[in-house]
C-alpha cells in the first residue's frame, strides 16, 4: 500500500527507482549480494538515461552485481574510452554508453587491484557528469546524471549515500536512515545505498541506526531540487546483535532470537590467542560453560558442561555440528578411555577439530534454544562453522608457533616425624600419637619438588598451519591444513634411567625417558558453488589423525607425591593407600613405568549442504554428511622389563580398535511472506535424521616373546571384549514466527522418534517458544541517551536426552563357570529392564536483555535461565535383598539448574593510538535435585559418577561423615582417635561443579594495532574437591607427625580411617590462564618481506595460580567418564611459553 | 493487498505441501523395530529348557561363590567375625579399619562413608552375594517351572536347600531385620521389610521340606536338606526337631562344595599372585578365642608360610585347605548331624551327648592335608568307624552344666572348623544359653596396638538403603 501510493506521487523516474530500493527489503529481495562494494549512484540521481532500452527497466535496477564483480586496471593517461572497454572487458558488464552522454576521448588515469567495476566506473567517470545504471538485463548502461535534478520534485531535495562497516568498507543492508525531527526514513539496501526523497531543504541532520553498530549523526545541507549524498561508516558495537547465527531452520539474525547464543569469532581469536584445541577455544570464552580437565597431559581430554549437570546417568555433554552435520561428541562415555584396557584417557572428539580450520562457533546453551536439534539436544550445541573462502585471489596464511610447557608451582610438602623404638632404639618412622616409639626429628619433603628425583621435567610444542582460500563469484574455497607435535613433561629422572641401564644393560628407550606425546595434523577443506541465481551447494571435508603416547609412569605421580626419600639409606618409604597408617619401605624409587600406552584417532567428516531458493520466499535446503572416527590403541609391556611383580615380567600387549559413524541427513524449507500491519510470517518445516554406529573391540595377552609387540606373539590370549552401540533418532519439527520491525516472535514444535525408547512409549514431542524485542528503536523509549541498543528477549523451549541401547531391555547373560571340576554354562541375570524407559526432557525458560550504553564504550548482556531436566534417568540401586543389588534405570528425577550469566565489554579507551577492550564473564548455577521417585531417599554412586543424590540437594554431592567435635582431653597437646567424634550419618559437603565462574579478557592495542597485548584471567568458586592425596597420604601428613600441627589439622588425619572430611574442601581459585603480546609489522615492511601482513607474538598459558586448595591443582580433576570429580593426583596443567609468527600473503 | 494476498498464499500453499511430505515420514516409521547390538543377547533366548539349566547352574556357581569362593564368602567373613580367622597384612604393620578390620575388630557401623575410605568390608559383599543366590534360585526355579519338562522339576529340589542354607547364612552373620525381597522370573521384584534372625531361619526351615519333598528321590539331597533344617531349628532352639531332622543322616554322608584352582572358582584359602592379603588362622583371638593353632589339634591345624606380619610374628594358614583354593568345603554333613544331636542330648540331660562327641574322635578318622603347601586336593571326609582320629583322645565330662556347654561348642569348632558354622554358634551361645558376649567373642587390644575390639556380635546390612521398607537393623544384638 506504501508503495502504490508513494508512486502516485512520483513521477520522476529515478525517485521511483529510489522507492523500489526502499521497499526492497521489505518485499525480501534478496538478489543482490551482500559482499563487496558497490558505488554504482542510485538511479534516483541519474536523469533518463541515453541508451537504449534503460529506460522502464530501472525498477529493478536493486541487483546490482555486475558492478560488484572484481577488476584490476593499470591504465595511465589513456582514454577514457579504453579504459571503459577494459573495465568492460574484465567484468564482462554489457557496457552501453553513447559518446554524446560520454566524454569518450577524456584522458584518465586509473592504477588499482582489486576493485569493483563500480569503483572502476566511479573513478573514471569523475567529473564528466555520468552514471552506471544497472538495466533490468543485467548488463551496465551509461547515463548522464545532471538529467535528473531536473526532474526531482521541486519541493524538496534528496539525501542519499552509502552506509559501510568503519572497519571493511562492507555495506550494511537493513541499517535505518532518519531525517532528524521529521518522520522521513530509508532502509539500506544489500549494497547500503539509501534515498531519502521530499527532504525538506535547508540544514538538516541525519540519523543512521543498525543494529549491532554504533549510531551515527551527520548534518546535511539539503538543496531544493538536488541530490545531496552523505554516506556513513559505522562502528560496530559491542553486542553485535546482527550477527547472523546459525540455527536449526538456517542463518539468523541473532536479534530475532530469544536466546543468548554465544558466537565465538575463532578466526581472530586463534590468530592472537594461544589456542591449542576447541576446547581452549571455547574455555572462559562462554558464560555458563563449565571445562572439567581431565589431566594436563597433551591431548587429554576435557568434559563441557553448559549451565551445570542434568543428567545422573546419561551424558552431559554438549552435542556437536559441524557445518550442518552431526559428529561423534562422548566426551564422557567409556569409549573416552583408551580402549586397549589400560586407564588411560584418550583425546576428545571435539578437539579431533583443527582450531584453525573453524571460522565461527555458536554456543546454544539448552533446551530453549536447541529443541529444533533434537531429542538429545538438552545438554547444549556447539555449532561449528569451518572457514569458508571468499571471493578474490587466493590469500595465503601460515603460522609457525614453537613453545615449551613447565609444571608451574610446587607440590605441597608431606611430613616425615623421625624417631626411634623405645623397645631396642630402632629407627623408625615415628607419628606424635605411637606410643611405642619417641620422635627424634621431623622431616619436610617433597619429592616431586626435588630435581634429582621428580619426574616433572619440561615439555616441547611444535605447530604449524597453513591455509589457502579465494575463488570467483561462483566458486569459493577455503583450503586449511595443520600440524602439530607436543611432547609432555613427564621424564624419568636419571637415576630410574641409571637403574634400568644397570639392570638391563641398555638404556631405557626414547619413549621410556619422554612417555607423552601428542601428534596431530590433518587438512580441511570447503567448496563453495554458486549455481545460477538461485542455488548453491557447500561441501566440507575433513581429515585429521591424531596420535597420543603415553607410559605407566604417569601412574606414579599418585604414588610420589606420598614417598619419603632416605638419603642417608637409599630407601622410599611409600605411603601404603590400603592402610591408611601403613607404609612401604623400597630401594627404588619408581616401581613401573614399563607399559607404553598409544592411542591413534582418524577422522573424516564429509558434509554437503545445498540450498534452492526458487522464489524470494521460499528456501528449501539440505544437509547430508557422515563422520567416520577410527581408533587403533595400543598398550604394550614388553617382556624381561625389571617390575616388580614377576608376573609382569612376561610382558603383555592390548590392543584395541574402535569405529564411530555418524550419518546426519537434515531437510528443511523456511517460507515467508508479508501480512497487512507490517507484520511479517515465517514458517520453517524440517526433518532431520541421525544415526550413530560404534563398533570397539580388544584383546588382551600374556607371554610375549623377546621383541615382540603384536597380539599374535602372545602366549595366552584373554577373552576378547567386544561392544557395540546403534542409535538412531528421526524427527520433524515445524517453526512458526512473526515479527513487526522491532519484535520477534518465533514458536515451534518437534516430534521425535528413538531406537532407545521402551515399548511402551509414545513419541515425544518438544514445543518452544520465543520472543525477541529491540524496545530501543521504539519511538517512545525514554533512555535514548543512555542505552544505544536494548533488546529485551524471553525463551522457553524443551529436549531430551535418549536412553542408552539397551537399557529398557532385561538381560541376561551367559557365563562360563566351574562347578566341581566340571565348566558349564550358566545363564544369570544382567540387568533388570525397564520397558517405559523414555527420554529425560529438559524444560528450560530464559530471558534477559542485551544492551549498547555510554556511546557504545560500555555492552551488557543479561541471561537468567531456570533449566529443570525431568524424567531424569537413574540408574537406582536396587537394594541388595534383590538379586545382591545391582542397577535399574527409571525415569525418576527431577533436577532443576538456575543461573545468571552476565557478560560485560568495556572499551575504555579508544583512541588512534591506544584502544583497550575488556569482556568479563560472570555466571552462577545452582544445581539442585528437586524430587526423586516415591520411597526414593537419598543414594551415592560409585565409579566414574560417584557422588550422592538427594533431593534438596546438588546432583552427584559430596557426602561425608563430618568430625562434628574434638578435643584435647588430657590436654598432652596430641589428637588420638578418641578424643575425635564423627558423625553417624552423612552430611553434605559441597557440589562438584563450581557454582560461580568468571572469565575476565583484557586486550590493550597501540598506535593502530601494531602492538597489542591481551590477557585474561579465570576465577571459580564453589568446587567441592576430594583430595586422594590427603587420605592416601595420611601417614606424612602433618597432623600425624607434627607435634605442633593445628588441632584440627590432627583431628582429620586421625579420623582418616572413618572419614573423608579432612579430604573434601571446597575450593576457589583465580588463575592467570593467558597471556599475549604480538607485534604486527608495519604493511610497508610486510610488503618489503613479501608478505601482505606479518605478526610475530609471545603467547604463555597458565601463568598463576591463587587458591586456598591444600592439594596441587583443584581443577584437574574430571574422571574421563562419567560426572564424577575428584582429585587422584593426575598430572597438572602445565605451564607453556611459546612465539607464533604469522603471516599473510 | 491483493500482491501480500498472493504472497502469503503461495507461503502458505509451499509449506503446507512440503509439511505433508515431512510428516508423511514419520519417526516411527523411519526409526522402525529397534535392532540390537550385536554384543547383546537377545532376552527372549532364555526361555527354553537349555535356559532353564542354565539357570539352575548359575544358582549353583552363585552359591559356590557365596558359600566359600575366592573374594567375598560367608565363609571366611563369618571366621574372621568369630575367633577363626584373623586379618594381616604381610609386611606391614597391622593397622585399624583396614580391609575387613571393622568386621575382624567387630566394629562396624550401619552407616557407610562413601568415598575412598569405603573399603567394602567382606560382610558388605557377603551379603549381596548370599541375597544373589537367593535371586538366581528364584529366577532359575520360574524357568524350570515354566519351560522345562517334568524330568527335571527335582532340581528345583536342589535350589530350595540353596536357598535355604543362603538365608541361614543371613541369619547367622547379619542383624536382625533382613530384608528378604523376591524376584519374578519374568516380571518384575518386590521389595520386602526387614524380617527377624528368628523368622529366617523359620523361613529357612520351609524351604528345606520343600527340598526335601521335592527332591525325594535324591538321599544327597534330602540328607543336606535334613542337615540344614536341623541347623535351622537349632538356632531357633527347637532341639527336640532338630533332632529328629537328622536322625536319618548317615554317619559318612557329606555334603561338600567344590572349588577348582581358576580364577573366579577357587575358594577363600588361595593365595597366590597378586593375592595381597590372606586371612591367617587366629589362635586365642582377643581374650576369648579358642587355642586352634596351639592345640595341635589335627582337626584345626595349620602351617605358618613364609611371609610374616610386620613385627615377626608367623603367619598360619589351615592345614584342611590347600592354597591352591580347589579343596573342597563341606556345606553338610553326618558329623554334624551327631553333633546336632549331642547338643540336643546335652539340653535333655541325656549323658549320651558325651558319647557321641566320643564316637566322633574315636570311630572314624578325619583325613586333613598334612602340608598346606601342597597344590593337591584335600579331602575333609570323616570316615565313620575306621578307628578313630589320631591326637584324638576321648572326652572327659567336665562335670558342670557351663563348662559341659564349653567342651561341645568347642568340638562343634573343631569339627565345623572354617566350614562357616562358628559365628552362628556363637550367637547362639549368646541368645539361646544366655553366655555373656564378651565370654564368647574376642575381646581386649586389638593386634598391632591399634585400639580395641568392640562389641559387635553381627553385621550390619549394607546395600538396602533404596529399599523404602528397610529401616535398618532392628536388633545388632544376637
Amino acid at each position: 500500500m506504501r508503495i502504490a501510493h508513494v508512486r502516485k506521487s512520483m513521477n520522476a523516474f529515478g525517485i521511483a527507482a529510489l522507492l523500489v530500493w526502499y521497499a526492497g527489503p521489505v518485499a525480501g529481495q534478496t538478489t543482490a549480494p551482500t559482499g563487496g562494494r558497490a558505488t554504482v549512484q542510485p538511479a534516483a540521481t541519474s536523469g533518463a538515461p541515453d541508451a537504449a532500452g534503460a529506460g522502464g527497466d530501472l525498477q529493478s535496477a536493486a541487483p546490482m552485481q555486475p558492478l560488484e564483480r572484481i577488476v584490476s586496471l593499470h591504465l595511465r593517461n589513456v582514454p577514457l574510452n579504453d579504459a571503459l572497454r577494459e573495465i568492460n572487458k574484465q567484468a564482462r558488464l554489457g557496457l552501453t554508453y553513447t559518446p554524446r552522454v560520454v566524454p569518450v576521448n577524456k584522458r584518465v588515469t586509473i592504477e588499482q587491484d582489486s576493485i569493483t567495476a563500480g569503483e572502476a566506473l566511479d573513478s573514471v567517470l569523475r567529473g564528466t557528469g555520468t552514471k552506471a545504471i544497472v538495466t533490468k538485463a543485467g548488463t551496465v548502461a551509461l547515463v548522464r546524471g545532471e538529467r535528473r535534478s531536473e526532474r526531482v520534485d521541486s519541493a524538496a531535495g534528496v539525501v542519499m549515500g552509502r552506509v559501510a562497516d568503519a572497519a571493511d568498507d562492507r555495506p550494511l543492508a537493513g541499517a535505518i536512515v532518519t531525517v532528524e525531527g521529521t518522520e522521513l526514513r530509508a532502509v539500506t539496501t544489500d549494497s547500503g545505498w539509501y534515498g531519502i526523497p521530499k527532504v525538506p531543504a535547508g540544514m538538516r541532520t541525519l540519523v543512521v541506526r543498525f543494529l549491532g553498530y554504533q549510531s551515527a549523526k551527520q548534518p546535511v545541507l539539503v538543496v531544493d531540487n538536488q541530490a545531496t549524498r552523505t554516506d556513513f561508516a559505522l562502528r560496530m558495537a559491542m553486542s553485535r546483535l546482527q550477527e547472523t547465527v546459525t540455527t536449526a531452520t538456517g542463518p539468523q539474525r541473532r536479534v530475532e532470537l530469544g536466546n543468548d547464543i554465544t558466537v565465538i569469532d575463532a578466526d581472530s581469536i586463534v590468530a592472537t590467542q594461544p589456542v591449542t584445541s576447541v576446547t581452549s577455544l571455547l574455555e572462559g570464552r562462554v558464560p555458563g560453560l563449565s571445562v572439567l580437565h581431565s589431566s594436563g597431559a597433551p591431548g587429554d581430554p576435557s568434559r563441557l558442561r553448559l549451565r551445570g549437570l542434568g543428567s545422573i546417568l546419561r551424558s552431559n555433554d554438549p552435542i556437536i555440528v559441524v557445518d550442518g552435520i552431526r559428529i561423534y561428541s562422548e566426551q564422557s562415555s567409556d569409549r573416552s578411555n583408551n580402549l586397549a584396557q589400560t586407564g588411560f584417557t584418550t583425546p576428545s572428539p571435539i578437539d579431533q577439530i583443527d582450531p584453525s580450520s573453524i571460522e565461527t562457533i555458536e554456543v546454544l546453551k539448552g533446551p530453549s534454544a536447541a529443541t529444533l536439534y533434537g531429542q538429545d539436544a538438552a545438554n547444549g550445541v556447539i555449532v561449528i562453522t569451518t572457514r569458508k573462502g571468499r571471493e578474490g585471489p587466493p590469500r595465503w596464511t601460515m603460522s609457525a608457533t614453537r613453545g615449551v610447557t613447565t609444571m608451574p608451582g610446587r607440590y605441597p610438602v608431606g611430613y616425615f616425624g623421625w624417631g626411634h623404638k623405645l623397645a631396642d632404639n630402632s629407627p623408625i618412622l615415628c607419628a606424635v600419637r605411637d606410643p611405642t616409639c619417641a620422635q627424634d626429628s621431623l622431616s619436610r619433603f617433597q619429592l616431586l619438588n626435588d630435581p634429582d628425583l621428580t619426574v616433572l621435567g619440561h615439555g616441547e610444542r611444535t605447530a604449524l598451519t597453513a591455509g589457502v582460500s579465494g575463488g570467483s563469484a561462483t566458486l569459493t574455497y577455503s583450503v586449511t591444513g595443520n600440524f602439530s607435535d607436543e611432547m609432555g613433561l613427564i621424564r624419568l629422572p636419571d637415576v630410574e634411567a641409571a637403574r634400568y641401564m644397570h639392570l638391563r644393560g641398555t638404556a631405557p628407550p626414547g619413549w621410556m625417558r619422554h612417555p607423552q606425546r601428542y601428534t596431530t595434523w590433518g587438512a580441511a577443506t570447503r567448496l563453495g558453488a554458486q549455481l545460477g541465481s538461485k542455488a548453491d551447494v557447500s561441501l566440507t571435508a575433513m581429515f585429521q589423525r591424531g596420535s597420543q603416547r603415553r607410559s605407566s609412569l604417569e601412574h606414579q605421580l599418585d604414588g610420589l607425591m606420598g614417598t619419603y626419600f632416605n638419603r642417608a639409606t637409599g630407601q622410599y618409604y611409600v605411603a601404603n593407600p590400603g592402610s591408611f597408617y601403613g607404609y612401604d619401605i623400597n630401594d627404588q624409587l619408581l616401581s613401573d613405568y614399563f607399559r607404553r600406552v598409544e592411542d591413534v584417532a582418524t577422522t573424516f567428516t564429509n558434509g554437503v549442504n545445498a540450498t534452492w531458493r526458487p522464489r524470494s520466499w521460499l528456501t528449501a535446503s539440505a544437509d547430508a554428511g557422515l563422520q567416520l572416527l577410527n581408533r587403533d590403541d595400543e598398550s604394550l609391556l614388553p617382556p624381561g622389563m625389571p617390575t616388580s611383580f614377576v608376573g609382569d615380567t612376561v610382558g603383555s600387549i592390548g590392543i584395541g580398535y574402535g569405529q564411530s559413524l555418524m550419518r546426519t541427513i537434515n531437510v528443511r524449507t523456511t517460507a515467508s511472506a508479508p501480512l497487512p500491519h507490517g507484520f511479517h510470517f515465517r514458517v520453517a518445516l524440517g526433518a532431520n535424521y541421525t544415526n550413530t554406529s560404534t563398533r570397539d573391540l580388544s584383546i588382551t595377552g600374556r607371554g610375549l616373546s623377546p621383541g615382540t609387540s603384536a597380539i599374535s606373539g602372545a602366549r595366552d590370549i584373554d577373552r576378547p571384549a567386544q561392544g557395540a552401540f546403534d542409535i538412531t533418532s528421526f524427527g520433524w519439527y515445524v517453526e512458526p514466527s512473526i515479527s513487526h520491525d522491532r519484535f520477534w516472535l518465533s514458536t515451534g514444535l518437534r516430534i521425535d522418534g528413538g531406537s532407545t525408547f521402551g515399548t511402551q512409549v509414545k513419541l515425544p514431542s518438544f514445543p518452544k517458544l520465543s520472543a525477541s524485542y529491540l524496545i530501543s528503536d521504539e519511538p517512545f523509549f525514554p533512555f535514548k541517551r543512555i542505552f544505544n541498543t536494548l533488546r529485551l528477549r524471553v525463551a522457553y523451549g524443551q529436549a531430551g536426552t535418549w536412553p542408552g541401547p539397551a537399557d529398557r531391555l532385561r538381560l541376561f547373560q551367559q557365563q562360563s563357570r566351574y562347578i566341581g571340576s566340571t565348566s558349564v554354562n550358566t545363564l544369570e541375570l544382567q540387568s533388570v529392564g525397564n520397558t517405559h524407559l523414555k527420554p529425560e526432557r529438559s524444560k528450560e525458560l530464559e530471558g534477559g536483555f542485551d544492551a549498547d550504553i555510554l556511546g557504545d564504550r560500555l555492552s551488557v548482556s543479561l541471561t537468567g535461565y531456570r533449566k529443570t531436566r525431568y524424567d531424569a534417568l537413574m540408574s537406582l540401586p536396587v537394594p541388595a535383598s534383590v538379586y545382591g543389588g545391582g542397577s535399574i534405570l527409571k525415569n525418576v528425577g527431577v533436577i532443576r539448574n538456575t543461573g545468571l550469566e552476565l557478560s560485560l565489554d568495556v572499551q575504555p579507551v579508544r583512541t588512534d593510538a591506544v584502544t583497550m577492550s575488556t569482556r568479563l564473564h560472570l555466571s552462577r548455577n545452582r544445581n539442585r535435585v528437586l524430587s526423586l521417585a516415591k520411597d526414593i531417599g537419598r543414594f551415592c554412586t560409585s565409579g566414574s559418577s560417584s557422588g550422592c543424590v538427594a533431593a534438596g540437594y546438588p546432583l552427584l554431592g559430596v557426602w561425608a561423615r563430618p568430625i562434628v567435635g574434638y578435643a584435647d582431653a588430657n590436654g598432652n597437646g596430641v589428637i588420638t582417635a578418641d578424643e575425635v567424634l564423627v558423625a553417624d550419618s552423612l552430611a553434605f559437603m559441597g557440589e562438584q561443579l563450581p557454582s560461580y565462574e568468571t572469565s575476565l579478557h583484557t586486550s590493550l592495542s597501540f598506535f593502530r594495532s601494531a602492538v597489542t597485548v591481551s590477557g585474561s584471567f579465570a576465577y571459580q568458586d564453589g568446587l567441592t574437591q576430594t583430595s586422594y592425596a590427603a587420605g592416601n597420604n595420611v601417614i606424612f601428613s602433618q597432623g600425624l607427625n607434627d607435634p605442633g600441627a593445628p588441632l584440627g589439622a590432627q583431628a582429620a588425619a586421625v579420623a582418616t580411617p572413618l572419614t573423608s572430611y579432612g579430604a573434601i574442601q571446597t575450593v576457589s581459585t583465580l588463575r592467570f590462564t593467558s597471556l599475549a603480546i604480538a607485534y604486527n609489522v608495519a604493511p610497508s615492511m610486510a610488503r618489503r618481506l613479501g608478505a601482505r601482513s606479518l605478526s610475530i607474538a609471545l603467547q604463555g598459558t597458565n601463568l598463576g595460580l591463587w587458591t586456598d586448595y591444600r592439594g596441587k591443582d583443584p581443577n584437574v580433576s574430571a574422571t574421563a567418564t562419567g560426572n564424577g570429580v575428584v582429585d587422584r593426583n593426575a598430572l597438572p596443567t602445565p605451564r607453556t611459553w611459546q612465539i607464533r609468527v604469522s603471516a599473510s600473503y | 493487498m491483493r500482491a501480500v494476498a498472493q504472497v502469503w498464499l503461495r507461503a502458505f500453499a509451499g509449506a503446507a505441501l512440503l509439511g505433508l511430505g515431512v510428516m508423511a515420514c514419520s519417526p516411527e516409521r523411519v526409526v522402525g523395530n529397534a535392532k540390537l547390538p550385536p554384543d547383546i543377547p537377545d532376552p527372549t533366548a532364555v526361555q527354553t529348557p537349555a535356559g532353564a539349566v542354565s539357570a539352575y547352574h548359575g544358582a549353583l556357581a552363585h552359591f559356590h561363590s557365596a558359600f566359600g569362593g575366592e573374594g567375598s564368602d560367608f565363609v571366611s567373613a563369618s571366621g574372621i567375625l568369630a575367633d577363626e580367622l584373623q586379618v594381616e597384612q604381610i609386611g606391614v604393620p597391622i593397622g585399624v579399619f583396614g580391609t575387613n578390620m571393622r568386621l575382624d575388630s567387630r566394629t562396624m557401623p550401619e552407616v557407610l562413608n562413601p568415598g575412598f575410605n569405603e573399603r567394602g568390608d567382606a560382610y558388605g559383599s557377603v551379603y549381596a552375594a548370599l541375597q544373589k543366590v537367593r535371586g538366581q534360585v528364584a529366577m532359575a526355579r520360574g524357568l524350570l517351572t515354566h519351560y522345562a519338562p517334568d524330568s527335571l522339576q527335582a532340581l528345583s529340589g536342589h535350589l530350595y536347600v540353596l536357598e535355604g542354607y543362603a538365608e541361614i547364612f543371613l541369619a547367622d552373620l547379619y542383624c536382625s531385620g533382613i530384608p528378604l525381597s523376591t524376584v519374578d522370573f519374568d516380571g518384575d521384584y518386590t521389595l520386602r521389610a526387614g524380617s527377624s534372625t528368628s523368622d529366617v531361619y523359620r523361613l529357612a526351615v520351609t524351604l528345606f521340606d520343600s527340598a526335601i519333598t521335592l527332591a525325594a528321590d535324591s538321599a544327597r539331597i534330602v540328607n543336606v536338606a535334613r542337615v540344614g533344617k536341623a541347623r535351622a531349628l537349632l538356632a531357633l532352639a527347637e532341639y527336640d526337631q532338630a533332632a529328629q531332622a537328622v536322625a536319618e543322616v548317615p554317619d559318612d554322608f557329606r555334603y561338600a562344595v567344590s572349588y577348582v584352582n581358576r580364577p573366579g572358582s577357587r575358594s577363600f584359602a588361595y593365595f597366590g599372585p597378586g593375592v595381597a592379603r590372606p586371612y591367617p588362622v587366629a589362635d586365642r583371638e582377643g581374650e576369648n578365642g579358642l587355642d586352634y593353632i596351639s592345640s595341635h589339634d589335627p582337626r584345626t591345624a595349620a602351617t605358618p608360610i613364609a611371609a610374616t606380619t610386620y613385627d615377626g610374628r608367623p603367619i598360619y594358614f589351615p592345614n584342611k585347605y590347600a592354597t591352591t583354593g580347589d579343596s573342597p568345603i563341606v556345606l553338610a554333613s553326618g558329623i554334624e548331624a551327631r553333633l546336632i544331636e549331642a547338643e540336643v542330648a546335652l539340653q535333655s540331660g541325656d549323658a549320651g551327648w558325651l558319647t557321641t562327641l566320643n564316637a566322633l574322635r574315636t570311630d572314624g578318622t578325619y583325613d586333613t592335608q598334612p602340608d598346606a603347601q601342597d597344590s593337591t586336593s584335600v579331602d575333609t571326609l570323616w570316615h565313620a568307624g575306621s578307628g578313630g582320629t589320631a591326637g584324638l583322645a576321648p572326652l572327659a565330662d567336665p562335670g558342670t552344666p557351663a563348662a559341659r556347654l564349653d567342651l561341645l561348642f568347642r568340638e562343634r569348632a573343631f569339627w565345623l572348623f572354617l566350614t562357616g558354622h562358628r559365628q552362628g554358634d556363637m550367637r547362639r551361645l549368646i541368645r539361646n544359653y544366655g553366655i555373656e558376649p564378651g565370654r564368647v567373642y574376642p575381646t581386649g587390644p586389638y593386634p598391632g596396638g591399634a585400639g580395641h575390639y568392640g562389641t559387635d556380635v553381627t553385621a550390619p546390612i549394607v546395600g538396602e538403603s533404596s529399599n523404602p521398607y528397610f529401616h535398618g537393623c532392628s536388633s545388632r544384638s544376637a
